[in-house]
């Protein structure tokens, strides 16, 4: 009797290396059943991630991976799908590897709406290096190198990719994995660039040293008590926003893909 | 044919069927032509928002069983390192244009020669070329390509904004005269395929994205199934093998001219647009009765050192011209030994030495 | 199963309690199904998630030390499991396994 994603584990090389109630694990479960449920040929797809505890997800997939440079993985992305556009690819990254060093990288293939599914850990720091600031640290908080509290703002990537062309983009957290499976499988199917931001607990590092809570249940506790709904939060006045994680599916529309566009101008030259 | 041009015709002889780049003088040209030729052979262009998704970009398009190809020059070389890393530790075949020149001008310059090589992790090997005019820039990219897919291996042109962007008439062979070098791919089922298992050269076979193998790649050390690995000795024995499968065939590699060099009391050793000069000065010395030689060297890593020392069997004095502080004096100097003088001669004014300036070396040291 | 029946039992035109029982299967009353559920305490990091995620309390906080040194969580009460399958959403480790026992309909 065993879990019935562990047949997609690499190798089937358990346990794996994230910490005691990691969101990362929660994330590779979640993403394993969105794969399961829509019976995708794992060997056409690759997964791709950077540096950073999110990104060692592909390791554990069971399909081609690519475990890259920190902050890399866009550009990595746009060269695979434009060699060959039939693969599927789901990009693990971080917040700071998506959204600092990877920040050009994360807008510009927004941009060109480039067909892939990006799953962004939004964990509050960078957890694997000890817990340094990250662009996503909320205000006020410790982090090893801030350690009188934060005093810059903190990013909104959901924001920042929908300004940038993105065509998917929803931000769930690890406290609703039915709802964060449902949009990684919309995100999967979807043509062109789909962002799905999870915030995700970090009991080991964030948790205990920002928020000053270590245990993973308390820690998911209070991911589940600060997300309001995009709905509800049209409702609030801002002050009450300040802390909140508003959660739900921000954009879908259909646009022409990178590869859209290839096909056109090849057309041309073709009848050229 | 501009030299830039014959790059890209080069690249597509070869098989090259992506292309990622950055706007960088005097690279521009390659892009540009990419841009053109890319859609006609069915290949694909992209231009990158930077030179470090241009070179990551590569990456995953070889990975994904393209022949691929960027082109920059020295300061878009330098953000390029951590690519070129990744791509030596998770052995990607992919070949890069780094047309030198000085920093933040325009001004030729050999200012390459050691980045090239060592700008990456530097402790491993790497394949660096140096044509000397628009036809080798032909040939040689044809090399470089033959050589990432034999080795897997990134692979360095390194030319120079003198040869770039001159023109000069050159023959493109027919397709059917060219030697293409391809990757080994895999023979053994999933399951049993050790895909960074070294055959016979140290180079593994490789499979590509799509097919049934799913290999993870990383440049954390791993061992031959793929997997990260923590055990010091598997480390040592990765590497080991990824610098030995250049450095045992550095003779095969090593591409050179040599003129006059059996008799040869003062030898030239140069390479790139410096050659084209040292051509001319040698020739006139011999005809002075000088009894100069000259080794063009087309490739300067991994170290041709069995060619160098041959050609410096007779020489007293070995001369080494270069449009930069002096550096490959120093290999120079290591290879050869302790039985000629060597001197360097450094230029670094954005010129290269003229035959006269280097026969006046050639009267001086006799 | 049982109101599924009954409700084509009512949306059938009345044609005679002879024919209702030649044409029906006959309505079963379901047994509810049971459920195995297992922790494997090879890679129980004891996180707890299970014990605070599942709505019925199957799980428990076990003094057992599983293989990688945590107090690992453990199935106490498998027969309260309704196969909602919460545990298996929320488990990070893929250390959770819940099966179907007997599958009367």
């Amino acid at each position: 009797m065993e879990h019935p994603n562990l047949k997609y584990i690499r190798g089937k090389k358990l346990p794996h290396m994230f910490c005691q109630g990691c969101g990362c694990g929660e994330i590779l479960n979640c993403l394993l059943f969105a794969i399961d449920e829509l019976k995708l040929d794992m060997s056409k797809m690759v997964a791709i991630g950077g540096v950073g505890c999110s990104s060692r997800i592909p390791a554990y997939l069971d399909m081609y991976a690519i475990h890259g440079i920190h902050g890399r993985n866009l550009a990595y992305a746009t060269g695979v799908k434009l060699a060959k556009p039939e693969l599927k690819v789901v990009v693990l990254t971080g917040d700071g590897d998506c959204g600092a060093i990877g920040g050009n990288h994360l807008i510009h293939a927004a941009r060109r709406n480039l067909d892939v599914t990006v799953i962004m850990d939004n964990n509050g720091s960078y957890a694997m290096t000890g817990g340094q600031l990250a662009p996503t640290t909320p205000t006020g908080l410790y982090t090893t190198t801030t350690p009188r509290g934060n005093i810059e703002r903190p990013f909104d990537i959901c924001k920042l990719v929908e300004a940038a062309g993105g065509t998917y983009i929803a931000r769930w957290t690890t406290a609703h994995p039915a709802a964060l499976i449902r949009a990684i499988k919309q995100g999967l199917t979807h043509k062109g660039f789909a962002f799905i931001e999870v915030v995700s607990q970090c009991p080991t590092i964030y948790g205990r040293y920002a928020l000053g809570i270590s245990d993973p249940v308390e820690n998911i506790e209070y991911l589940r008590k600060n997300s309001v709904t995009k709905e509800q939060a049209e409702k609030l006045p801002s002050e009450e926003l300040v802390g909140k994680i508003v959660i739900g599916k921000f954009v879908e529309k259909q646009l022409p893909t990178l590869e859209d566009a290839y096909l056109g101008m090849e057309r041309q030259v073709k009848r050229a | 044919m501009l030299g830039n041009h014959a790059i890209v015709e080069g690249a597509i002889a070869a098989g090259c069927k992506f292309f990622a780049g950055y706007p960088i003088t005097p690279a521009n040209e390659i892009s540009e032509g990419m841009a053109q030729r890319m859609p006609e052979v069915g290949g694909r262009f992209i231009q990158m928002e930077d030179e470090l998704g241009s070179i990551f970009a590569v990456c995953g398009a070889s990975l994904a069983g393209k022949k691929a190809m960027t082109a920059t020059a020295s300061a878009g070389y330098n953000y390029m390192q951590e690519g070129i890393e990744y791509a030596v530790a998770a052995e990607i075949p992919i070949v890069i244009v780094d047309v030198m020149r000085q920093r933040g001008e325009n001004f030729p310059t050999q200012s390459d020669v050691m980045q090239a090589r060592y700008g990456a992790a530097g402790d491993h090997e790497m394949i660096v070329l140096t044509p000397s005019s628009v036809q080798e820039l032909f040939d040689l990219t044809v090399q470089a390509f033959n050589f990432a897919e034999q080795f897997r291996n990134p692979v360095i042109v390194l030319s120079e904004a003198t040869i770039s962007l001159m023109r000069e008439g050159i023959r493109i062979p027919r397709q059917e005269e060219l030697k293409i070098v391809n990757r080994k791919k895999p023979i053994d089922p999933p399951g049993e395929f050790m895909p960074f298992r070294g055959e016979e050269d140290l180079v593994p076979r490789m499979s590509e994205f799509g097919d049934e193998y799913k290999v993870l790649y990383t440049h954390n050390p791993h061992d031959e199934w793929g997997r990260i690995a923590w055990t010091p000795k598997l480390y040592e024995d990765l590497y080991n093998r990824i610098t030995q499968k250049i450095a045992n065939k550095a003779d095969e590699i090593a591409l050179y001219e040599s003129l006059f060099t059996d008799d040869a009391e003062i030898l030239l050793i140069a390479y790139g647009s410096e050659a084209r000069g040292c051509l001319d000065a040698v020739t006139a010395a011999r005809a002075l009765g000088i009894k100069a030689g000259l080794l063009k060297l087309k490739n300067i890593w991994p170290i041709p050192a069995k060619a160098m020392v041959e050609a410096a069997h007779h020489s007293k004095k070995v001369l080494v011209p270069e449009m930069n502080t002096g550096r490959y004096y120093h290999v120079v100097k290591e290879v050869i030994g302790a039985g000629s003088e060597i001197i360097s001669l450094p230029k670094n004014q954005g010129r290269i030495h003229s035959p006269d300036e280097i026969l006046q070396e050639i009267k001086r040291a006799n | 199963m049982c109101s599924e029946t009954f409700h084509n039992m009512i949306s059938m035109p009345s044609i005679g309690a002879a024919t209702l029982k030649s044409t029906r299967k006959q309505p079963t009353i379901a047994l509810r199904a049971h459920y195995k559920v297992n922790v494997n305490e090879k890679l129980c990091k004891g996180c707890y998630l299970c014990i605070r995620f599942c709505p019925v309390g199957v799980f428990v906080r076990s003094s057992t030390i599983g293989d990688l040194g945590y107090n690992i969580a453990e199935v106490q009460f498998p027969e309260k499991c309704t196969g909602c399958k919460a545990c298996l959403l929320y488990c990070p480790d893929f250390a959770v396994a819940v099966e179907k026992e007997n599958d009367k309909d």
